[in-house]
């Protein structure tokens, strides 16, 4: 028995970023280390930590004591602070959530952390495809591909023909050249030493060497950015060099760009427009330098030698994301619910852009937002409700898709079907007392196949579990809500310039 | 084959009495919560399926606690390529220590339980906030306009106080796996 064991400072310092924050690699190093070495530091870490464990599974202690004024809950304000329930869950709401995982072992997959990652974007990394919960951010999204490459040598790890590039991540060429399709509409032609960063679906850093972009016309504005300039596309061809404690030129090969230097003095414009032939130099201190005209024969060669033409452009699918672009009880009139329990939903309807729950991602109308049935606070328990979206793809080439749907769902995705075919999916439970749903909730989901010319249809099975909490039972309505972000794109073999893109 | 539980509604019943205890037990082992919990989830499918050879009340927590750690160490075996886990041997000292001793499931609970009424209301107030409202410790220091290392010293102290008051009233990190 060790009552009044006295952690050393080191000790107790590592404890407190046990509980507290994350370790370090070198303090879990330490606190092992420790551990190993003292028994009685193994006792005391135990108890501990079971205490730590204790008071954030259970709001034991904090009780209603008369003289606890400070510390009592008034446990009608934490109702409806809570609606999922007060923090101290109940015998008979364990006994509820227990029945409900053991009634339903397929539902409720071990997570699985093969592929855990709380580290920036690498190459080569698998695809989360179903439910893992490992990033502190949204999982990244992949936004491009590498189309080709020739006598391509990379830093790290070699990137091969039809690998997805994602969001936030960046390719290092050390010598060969490379061609990279961006979603968006993007060709990006690399050449020696150059180094890209993909900062989102339209929009490129230029760390250092050479590109030249292709753009195609339904990718107006996507945008080369340097520290020095940013060059915004505006229908066109263009190259982008940065030299490294030199300067950042651009040069029209046809089309039209307009060029935003970074610094810019009193008496000059904040923006050059450039036409096919010309040129932008931008020097570290903002002194600009307009090139000569290029010569016609030139730029024709140098068009003809990059050959953009050979590849079609990819093209995004027009997919919608969740209540994009709409205000909070809004009807979505692009995702419908079309199935629910027995004798609880009544008829499809459209979903609606629900006022999210304070535990919820909040809404953002540019990306995504939560939806639902009307009465979504009400929900059935332990029911599954269909979430319904459809899209075109016509005119096509079906084999060089890239659909990537981006999830959360409160309490989670059981099937998802393309075309009433089901898609290979570890189906997925965020049940927990307290649930948050939150960036790191988000589940990437790749659909490769069932897809088909034409009408698309994508169907989500939403499982809404049990309310976690000691106000409610097994029976309780309870909040369901989806929430979907989708990255489709993919070439085409015939091209429609007036479809829109997918948002 | 011990079969003192005789029905599902039983085992149900012990499997929902031992979960915070399991919770803490996992947690003393992984130390991360993400991972307590996915353990604990796997952990309780396992109880189920195996709930035929429960032995009685008395030593379910015992037998839940080996049943954990397989799963601890399953769950450190599959993902140790991306997480930094504790040593399988170093698992198992700690799993020595921190096991639920029999007879002893709810006995801790009620052993903090009256040391939490203990505690000086500032600190149970400091507690409420960490716990009841999940407020992180950057959070709770911006509130109290703290430093964030103040406020987890404090933390740190109040928890420490915990520990001593629940070992003084209660031996209960003994045994469990005798």
């Amino acid at each position: 028995m060790n009552q009044h064991y006295q952690p050393s400072d080191e000790f107790a310092e590592l404890l407190q970023s046990v509980v507290d924050g994350e370790l370090t690699e070198e303090e879990h190093r330490c606190l092992e280390e420790l551990l190993g070495s003292d028994p009685e530091a193994r006792v005391f870490f135990a108890t501990f930590m079971q205490i730590h464990a204790t008071l954030s599974h259970e709001a034991i202690g904090f009780s209603t004591e008369r003289d606890d004024s400070a510390v009592v809950l008034n446990r009608e304000a934490a109702r409806s602070r809570f609606p999922h329930g007060f923090r101290q869950f109940s015998f008979w709401t364990l006994t509820a959530s227990l029945m409900a995982v053991l009634a339903l072992p397929y539902l409720i997959p071990p997570a699985d952390r093969t592929v855990a990652d709380n580290e920036p974007v690498k190459r080569n990394r698998k695809i989360v495809e179903s439910s893992q919960v490992n990033f502190v951010e949204r999982p990244p999204a992949p936004i491009a591909t590498l189309a080709t490459h020739v006598n391509a040598s990379w830093e790290g790890a070699a990137l091969s023909v039809g690998q997805p590039l994602y969001e936030s991540e960046s390719i290092s060429l050390k010598q060969g050249s490379a061609r990279i399709s961006v979603g968006f509409g993007a060709e990006i032609a690399m050449e020696g030493r150059c180094q890209i960063t993909f900062l989102a679906r339209d929009r490129v850093r230029l760390d250092r060497g050479t590109v030249v972009v292709d753009v195609a016309t339904w990718a107006k504005g996507f945008t080369v950015v340097t520290e020095d300039m940013d060059v915004v596309d505006m229908g066109t061809t263009f190259s982008v060099s940065n030299a490294p404690n030199s300067a950042v030129e651009t040069k029209v090969l046809s089309g039209l760009v307009r060029a935003i230097p970074a610094k810019t003095r009193t008496d000059q414009q904040r923006s050059v427009l450039l036409s096919e032939g010309q040129g932008l130099f931008v020097d570290k201190q903002g002194n600009r330098r307009s090139f000569a005209q290029i010569p016609t024969q030139t730029l024709t060669q140098t068009l003809a030698k990059l050959d953009f033409g050979k590849l079609a452009q990819y093209r995004p699918v027009e997919l919608y994301s969740t209540g994009y672009g709409l205000s909070e009880g809004d009807q979505d009139q692009h995702w419908r619910v079309v199935a629910g329990p027995d004798g609880r939903f009544k008829e499809p309807q459209y979903a609606r852009v629900c006022v999210p729950h304070f535990r919820y991602l909040p809404n953002d109308p540019e990306q995504s937002q939560w939806v639902s049935i009307l009465d979504w606070e009400n929900a059935a328990p332990s029911s599954t409700y269909t979430f319904q979206t459809t899209f075109q793809l016509t005119g096509y080439d079906l084999s060089t898709m890239r659909i990537f749907g981006r999830f959360l769902a409160d309490n989670g995705v059981q099937e998802l079907r393309v075309n009433g075919r089901s898609v290979p999916i570890e189906s997925w439970t965020d049940n927990k007392i307290y649930q948050r749903f939150k960036q790191s909730q988000f589940r990437i989901v790749n659909i490769t196949d069932g897809l088909h010319q034409g009408e698309n249809v994508i169907e989500i099975d939403v499982w809404n579990g049990i309310a976690n909490g000691e106000y409610n039972t097994p029976a309780s309505p309870n909040h369901m809500s989806l929430r979907a972000e989708w990255y489709a794109f993919g070439r085409q073999s015939s091209v429609d310039d007036k479809r829109d893109a997918s948002r | 084959m011990n079969t003192n539980c005789d029905s599902d509604g039983k085992i149900v019943d012990l499997i929902a009495r031992h979960q915070t205890r399991l919770y803490g037990y996992i947690v003393s082992l992984l130390y991360r919560s993400q991972d307590a919990q996915d353990v604990l989830q796997e952990t309780n499918l396992i109880l189920w399926k195996k709930r035929t050879m429960a032995p009685g009340e008395k030593d379910f927590g015992s037998w839940a606690c080996t049943i954990a750690l397989y799963q601890v160490l399953t769950y450190r075996k599959r993902n140790q390529r991306s997480r930094l886990y504790f040593s399988e041997d170093l698992i198992n000292d700690i799993a020595a220590v921190a096991a639920i001793k029999p007879g002893l499931a709810g006995e801790k609970q009620q052993a903090l339980q009256h040391c939490m009424k203990k505690l000086p209301r500032e600190n149970q107030t400091l507690l409420k906030r960490r716990y009841i409202t999940q407020m992180s410790v950057i959070e709770i220091a911006d509130e109290m306009e703290r430093s964030t290392k103040a406020v987890s010293q404090s933390l740190y102290r109040i928890r420490k106080k915990l520990v001593d008051c629940v070992e003084t009233r209660l031996n209960f990190m003994e045994g469990c796996s005798e």
